[in-house]
């Protein structure tokens, strides 16, 4: 004999563990439903990506973050981390 | 000459209905196989650090301390109706059968968003002893889960096999509760 319930209920189950991923997945961006748990560290920036109006930028990661290159408009500067010192 | 009856040979003895490991084997290796799946996914997923909030909550932790908790009651109404069921207690009726059934069903669908929130938002991670414990026994009870629903499709399978089942999702859930929950509460 056959029991068909409890694979009813195994199916359930998974479907329930589906649609909380895609709803977690699709709905909850970060800082909007959050648990509040931390999320995990950022990857550290080797450099920084300026952009201007109507201008392209491109930045170059170095194996040195003090000389990552940034390229605007054709022209090369160096690029440092922002560090809020900066008196913008 | 006079001729000696052969006696008929008797009809073979009707098989007493033999339970059978098979089953139980499959059963084991499937639960196996979904316990490693979800560790594999909890390690290699990025954890989020966020994820969907139960509204009512002050936050995730205690939502997920809470429903915890419904399950744990649940889990140990199906303790109490299990044993009614084998007979070790005196609970008698159709109605035992039933809530058996019916709780277990509410704790394992109530335990999916604790479950899920677990291996969205944080993966399986092993920085102190009860973290790790509850990540092994996170991935366990949902395999120990489905080793229980496959066995329960036989009738065949030996006598053991379903209050075995029965009693590794309750020892993996009570190990999970005390690792989150007392911590949660009481830590």
């Amino acid at each position: 004999v056959k029991h068909r319930s409890p694979l009813i209920t195994l199916a359930a189950v998974a479907l329930a563990f589906a649609i909380m991923f895609i709803v977690n997945m699709t709905v909850s961006p970060p800082g909007s439903g959050s648990t509040g748990i931390p999320g995990p560290p950022a990857a550290p920036t080797t450099a920084i990506a300026l952009q201007t109006a109507g201008g392209n930028s491109t930045a170059t990661p170095d194996a040195n973050p003090g000389n990552a290159q940034v390229t605007i408009d054709g022209e090369h500067f160096n690029a440092t981390p922002v560090t809020g010192d900066e008196g913008l | 000459m006079a001729s000696i009856p052969i006696p008929a040979p008797e009809a073979p003895a009707a098989e007493p209905s033999g339970t059978k490991m098979g089953p139980v084997i499959v059963a084991l290796a499937i639960g196996s196989a979904v316990s490693i799946g979800l560790g594999v996914y909890g390690r290699l997923h990025t954890p989020t650090g966020y994820a969907v909030n139960i509204a009512g909550f002050s936050n995730g932790p205690a939502a997920k301390a809470f429903l915890a908790t419904i399950v744990m009651a649940l889990a140990i109404v199906q303790t109490v109706t299990a044993m009614g069921l084998y007979g070790r207690i005196p609970l008698r009726g159709t109605w035992v059968g039933v809530v058996h059934r019916w709780s277990g069903r509410l704790a394992v669908l109530i335990s999916v968003p604790v479950a899920v929130h677990c291996l969205y938002a944080l993966g399986f991670q092993a920085y102190d002893g009860r973290v790790i414990t509850h990540s092994i026994f996170g991935c366990f009870l949902y395999g120990a889960f489905v080793f229980k629903m496959l066995i329960l499709t036989r009738d065949d399978s030996p006598g053991w096999a379903l209050p075995l089942a029965g009693g590794l999702v309750l020892s993996g859930l009570t190990t999970l509760w005390m690792t989150a929950v007392l911590y949660f509460f009481f830590v």
